[in-house]
């Protein structure tokens, strides 16, 4: 059985600010999400990095938070960077054309690196 | 009904009774010793009387040479012994009826009757013959009967015997008479003394019984006048103040009838607020109340409805207090304030509970014209919370099931409209065979799928899935429907349909929302199919043979990215049907779909199965793989909008 809850923790690593993602975005934890990323990406100029290792599942709705944080942080010449992402998340980015859009990376290191 | 004897008779006669047996007790003891007294001094009298018979027959037995002489004696007795003793002339009190004289051998000697007949025996036993003195009360004959030697010094041989006349008989009589009568009259004068005196003392008590009877049969306004400072007084002032108290709480208890009443018939819960806060108001007549109710999942405590004056703004905390501990906060005045004795809370918080959570509070502020709530007050505003509570549950749980099945009920419109908005039955195209169906996770879905049939052997097939489910997903979904409608009445290119209306959602769209979306042309003469891909999955097309191919042109998601990125990225793709060649569009739902384990059908299913069900006619197909679909995910609800279209060209 797959983990139901989401966990969110932000650290600040070299100036960035760090998300760690544990467990799925569906339906029942966007609310979490949007509330934990809402104060980080909503920060003028901000650079964010979502590693997305212990993400499960990311649902559509996710996805159009994190195009709009995207849209929103270049805007304010600050930068939303996703790190670790897994096979199916990779595939859903690639069907919806999001990877020339995002900042995507194989490692953390290579994601902090890119600030 | 009490029966018997009423109470003041009872003590009437239980005190007459009392009495009447002290007297026949005082009049018996004083009877006893009056007689017994009366006896000693007759006794007395006759043996002065035998001492003076003794004295007279000694002298006369020695004066006659130691004989008695009976004429002699006879005289004496006759005319003159004792006559001296009486006072005036003949004024004797105890003269003899009889006298005897005896031989010591019990032989008659000489006898002396008053009325001349001999009644002496004229002999008699010896034996009988005491030499003491002894005086005899003869009660029949009336009679003092005393015997006694005629010497008590034994210089006389013999003895007498002298008979006495006595009224003490008669005397008794009289004395009992009038003690009887006594008795008698003093028992009924104590008795008609005790009446009247008892009527006036117990008054008091027989109104008690009076005002009870009448409290009994519901004349409540009844109170009893007296003011005596006594016990009964005491008693009287405290049933006078019970039967208030009494016709106080009826009062309130008609008043918290009426007020539940109308509480529990009144499910709008706005309404409900206002009679719960008329009810506190009303029943405690105070000066302001307040009902407030946890708000924002009880993160928060705001006010529902207020009465009176304003309320005072240090009440946050008893509040925040009340619903935090669940127990009432009773603010009370302070001690030097007069009218201490009428109860010491001026203010309250009463928690409102259901089940053991609290869900709110009422502020009843200080009374109207009184310095305090007392204790009976307090008490029946925390139990009148405690109904509110329930009321204020009971309406939240009826709001809630009426708001559910209203928005069931909308839900069921929504489902049946947006039904309608979906082909029913698919295209007929020359050649080709085609089926579909959508199955939305929630009574509206987000997926949607169409055939339009346009002329010169033109056919648009769309299959979208808008993110997100529910309604707002289901309200895109029919906005979709009336663009691609429309745009395809005037574009042929299915990507330019698309651009259009990727123009419009992209302006209209929540900025988190998007939709992916294959749109196929099909020219059914020439068999050419154009495919147009806005973020969705890939076109899947399987071949007579079992093959499989992915078409996957380059385009984003409808409404994602700005205009300029979607129209930059955005490609057709061309493919010519082959015969048997199936083409299978789908929704996420079917790829996504989880058994009980959590694990997903997959893509690699989805392919591997429809290549096996191709042999199939597009409707078993399709009905075949969505069985193997549900036998996958067992019993896990379905998760997401499932959508299966399939086109195929006949052999």
């Amino acid at each position: 059985m797959g983990k139901y809850e989401l966990d969110v923790q932000v650290k600040s690593e070299a100036g960035v600010d760090l998300v760690e993602l544990d467990g799925p975005v569906d339906s029942a934890t966007i609310e979490v999400f949007k509330s934990r990323l809402d104060p980080v990406c909503n920060r003028q100029g901000a650079k964010v990095l979502l590693d997305c290792q212990q993400l499960t599942y990311l649902n559509s709705r996710a996805i159009g938070l994190l195009v709009n944080y995207h849209r929103h942080l270049l805007q304010s010449r600050g930068r939303l960077a996703l790190c670790r992402l897994n096979t199916k998340l990779v595939r859903s980015l690639d069907l919806l054309q999001l990877g020339k859009t995002l900042f995507t990376y194989e490692t953390r290191e290579l994601g902090l690196e890119s600030f | 009904m009490p029966t018997g004897l009423k109470f003041i008779h009872k003590i009437i006669l239980l005190m007459v009774g009392c009495i009447a047996f002290t007297g026949a007790i005082i009049a018996v003891t004083f009877a006893a010793r009056f007689r017994t007294e009366l006896i000693r001094q007759e006794e007395g009298s006759s043996f002065t009387v035998y001492q003076a018979a003794a004295n007279y027959l000694t002298g006369h037995y020695f004066s006659k040479n130691e004989h008695f002489v009976p004429r002699s004696l006879g005289y004496v007795f006759s005319n003159r012994f004792l006559v001296a003793e009486g006072e005036g002339s003949l004024s004797v009190t105890h003269r003899p009826s009889r006298v005897a004289l005896y031989e010591p051998d019990g032989s008659l000697i000489y006898a002396y009757s008053i009325d001349g007949k001999p009644h002496a025996p004229t002999n008699v036993p010896a034996s009988s013959l005491s030499s003491n003195v002894s005086v005899v009360f003869n009660r029949p004959l009336d009679l003092i009967v005393v015997s006694g030697p005629i010497d008590p010094f034994g210089a006389v041989p013999g003895y007498v015997t002298i008979d006495l006349p006595t009224d003490i008989g008669e005397r008794l009589r009289a004395l009992y008479r009038t003690a009887a009568v006594m008795l008698l009259g003093g028992t009924l004068l104590t008795t008609l003394l005790g009446f009247l005196l008892t009527r006036r003392f117990l008054a008091p008590v027989q109104a008690l019984t009076d005002a009870a009877r009448r409290v009994h049969a519901g004349d409540y306004s009844f109170r009893i006048q007296h003011a005596a400072n006594d016990e009964i007084g005491l008693l009287t002032s405290t049933f006078n103040e019970m039967v208030s108290s009494w016709v106080r709480r009826l009062s309130l208890m008609h008043r918290i009838q009426e007020w539940t009443l109308k509480v529990g018939n009144e499910f709008d819960r706005h309404r409900l607020y206002a009679r719960l806060l008329d009810m506190f108001h009303n029943v405690a007549s105070s000066k302001m109340c307040a009902l407030f109710l946890r708000t924002d999942g009880g993160r928060d405590i705001d006010p529902v409805a207020v009465r009176g004056e304003e309320i005072p703004p240090d009440v946050t905390g008893p509040i925040r207090f009340a619903l935090e501990k669940n127990e009432p906060v009773l603010m009370e005045r302070a001690a030097s304030e007069t009218g201490a004795s009428l109860g010491r809370v001026k203010s309250m918080v009463l928690p409102l509970v259901s089940g053991e959570r609290p869900i709110g509070a009422v502020y009843i502020g200080p009374p109207d014209g009184a310095p305090a709530y007392d204790d009976e007050m307090v008490a029946t505003l925390q139990t009148l919370a405690q109904h509110a509570g329930i009321a204020v549950e009971n309406a939240r749980l009826l709001n809630e099931v009426a708001e559910k099945r209203r928005i069931e009920q909308e839900m069921g419109w929504a489902r049946d409209i947006q039904r309608t908005l979906l082909p029913n039955q698919a295209v007929n195209i020359p050649g080709y065979s085609l089926h579909g169906f959508s199955l939305p996770a929630t009574e509206v879905g987000g997926d949607y799928f169409d055939y339009l049939a346009r002329d010169a052997g033109r056919f648009h097939i769309i299959v979208s899935d808008v993110s997100g489910k529910g309604v707002a997903a289901g309200l895109i979904m029919s906005v979709l429907r009336s663009l691609v409608h429309t745009y395809s009445e005037f574009t042929e290119a299915p990507q330019d349909i698309l651009r259009h209306v990727n123009r419009v959602l992209t302006r209209d769209l929540d900025e988190y929302m998007f939709i992916t979306a294959n749109m196929l042309t099909l020219q059914a003469d020439t068999h050419v199919l154009r495919i147009a891909r806005a973020g969705h999955e890939p076109v899947l097309i399987i071949g007579a043979d079992g093959s499989i191919q992915w078409i996957k042109p380059n385009g984003t998601a409808l409404g994602l990215l700005d205009v300029g990125s979607f129209e930059a990225n955005f490609e057709i793709a061309e493919y010519r049907m082959q015969p048997g060649d199936t083409v299978l569009l789908y929704t996420d739902g079917i790829t996504e779909a989880q058994d009980v384990e959590g694990e997903e059908y997959g893509l690699d299913q989805l392919v591997k199965d429809a290549a096996t069900l191709r042999h199939l006619p597009v409707t078993a197909m399709l009905e075949g793989l969505l069985e193997r679909v549900r036998r996958f995910a067992s019993d896990r609800i379905q998760l997401d909008d499932i959508t299966l279209v399939a086109l195929r060209r006949d052999r």
